[in-house]
């Protein structure tokens, strides 16, 4: 008896899930990790490992227990009302600020019933270190910011042409390299893509702001470099207030941001005149 | 045109230009007037030393004027020069943008601690105003270390699930080709601009 016992428990236990682009619903104990890539996992049994989920959102049922760590990319983590969240281990949303500032001011995500004001609190905090960030670039970076800025401002075309072309190649590049490389390889090389996406990013994005500033002002002037750059954030971070449209803009500003960074080469000008000493 | 066998020298085109006498050859003068390719290269002097004139002549802060689709010398050099030392050091320049950004930050904070904000269940006022900024602070912290502790576990996860979908990998691998032969164009493009 305790042998066919044992059997059963050993045939109802299954080894770990990995899924891509398909929804996930645990409902028997899973023994390993469960990995999901743009899907939805639904917990509604034991899960002795690790769930890892990115670009989706993870729901727990009553009878749901995740044994190891729980980490959602880009996702939701849904808890019915007024129970603790099911984890043993570690719980991780990288990127997300809400879920922690939440757990700092003891309050349960899901409690919450002013979510739309955190999020505007937050999104405020995050625009004041984008400007924070953007003058400190402005200030070792000058000149650089200044070619990006007028480069974007006489070759728009180009430019979101170029924005959108190196988004897509990185993201290609990186889904290749994940899907077809050894992950000793994959990994280093899915770090770096990103590294140079976020420097893009945060390069370009300093310039738009630069140049859209100039455009509000009506100064190219040296001068009122820092008062532009704090303008054309102001512009585009009312804008991004916005529900729906302010995310839709944000994102074309960052595809904008890239193609700048990339047709100017950060602002390193074309031709460097030598002075003899 | 037919080049000349005897090319001005540069200084002396500028010298010309400028109606000063020539430093290398005496006859630079005479011979531009019969030299065509000469000609043309003392007259882009004379443009070249006339844009530069016009430095001066611009305020500080004018767009460049644009003729013929060619950026006005003078505006560019003055759109893209780096800040001086004065400018860099000038506190009236960089004060507006830095109070700006605390401005930003408070009223951020502001919408944070209004839906907790309750002056009945804290000790005080402050108290209450301080807990939010504390708890942001702890959860930027704690932010960060998450950040740096789940990327490799994730990327590796992601790596896992990938690995799976060969197809997937081909398929953007044959896509990257013709997305990256768009992009060097069009980075190209610009550099011959």
């Amino acid at each position: 008896m305790i042998a066919a016992g044992l059997f059963a428990v050993a045939v109802a236990v299954s080894p770990g899930q990995t899924a891509f682009a398909r929804n996930i619903e645990i409902e028997k104990p899973i023994s390993g990790r469960v990995v999901a890539v743009l899907s939805d996992v639904r917990i509604a049994s034991r899960v002795s490992g690790d769930v890892v989920v990115w670009g989706g959102a993870v729901t727990f049922s009553p009878s749901g227990f995740v044994e190891g760590n729980l980490s959602v990319f880009g996702g939701d983590v849904i808890v019915p009302e007024g129970k603790p969240l099911p984890v043993r281990g570690t719980v991780s949303t990288p990127g997300t600020l809400l879920r922690l500032y939440l757990d700092e001011m003891h309050r349960a995500p899901w409690q919450d019933r002013s979510q739309g004001l955190l999020i505007r609190g937050l999104r405020l905090l995050a625009l004041s270190v984008w400007l924070a960030v953007s003058l400190a670039l402005l200030f070792c970076f000058a000149s650089p910011f200044a070619r990006a800025a007028a480069s974007a401002d006489t070759h728009w075309s180009s430019t979101l042409l170029a924005g959108a072309l190196g988004v897509l190649s990185l993201l290609l590049a990186t889904v290749a390299a994940l899907a077809l490389l050894p992950p000793t390889l994959a990994i280093p090389i899915a770090i770096l893509l990103g590294s140079v996406a976020v420097a893009a990013k945060v390069f370009g994005m300093g310039a738009l702001f630069l140049l859209l500033g100039q455009k509000l002002l009506g100064s190219v002037a040296p001068a009122k470099r820092p008062a532009a750059l704090a303008a054309g954030l102001a512009l585009l971070g009312v804008v991004s207030l916005l529900p729906f449209i302010g995310s839709v803009v944000w994102s074309a500003a960052s595809v904008v941001g890239v193609g700048i960074a990339f047709l100017t080469r950060f602002g390193v000008p074309r031709f460097r005149v030598a002075i003899p000493a | 045109m037919k080049p000349c066998a005897r090319p001005l020298d540069p200084l002396d085109a500028e010298a010309i230009a400028s109606g000063a006498e020539p430093v290398y050859a005496r006859d630079a003068s005479d011979h531009t007037r019969v030299c065509l390719s000469c000609g043309r290269a003392v007259s882009e002097a004379a443009v070249l030393s006339r844009q530069i004139d016009s430095l001066g002549k611009l305020r500080d802060g004018e767009l460049p004027a644009i003729r013929d689709g060619v950026p006005d010398l003078a505006g560019s050099v003055l759109r893209l020069r780096p800040f001086s030392r004065r400018e860099r050091r000038d506190l009236a320049l960089w004060k507006g943008p830095c109070l700006f950004t605390a401005l930003l930050f408070f009223s951020g904070f502001l919408v944070l601690t209004l839906p907790g904000i309750s002056a009945s269940e804290q000790a005080s006022l402050a108290a209450a105003a301080l807990a939010p900024l504390l708890a942001l602070l702890r959860a930027g912290s704690r932010s960060l270390a998450e950040l740096a502790s789940a990327w490799p576990a994730g990327l590796e996860a992601l790596g896992q699930a990938m690995r799976r979908e060969q197809t997937l990998g081909l398929v953007c691998l044959f896509l990257l080709a013709p997305v990256l032969f768009g992009l060097r164009r069009a980075l190209a493009r610009e550099r011959r601009r």
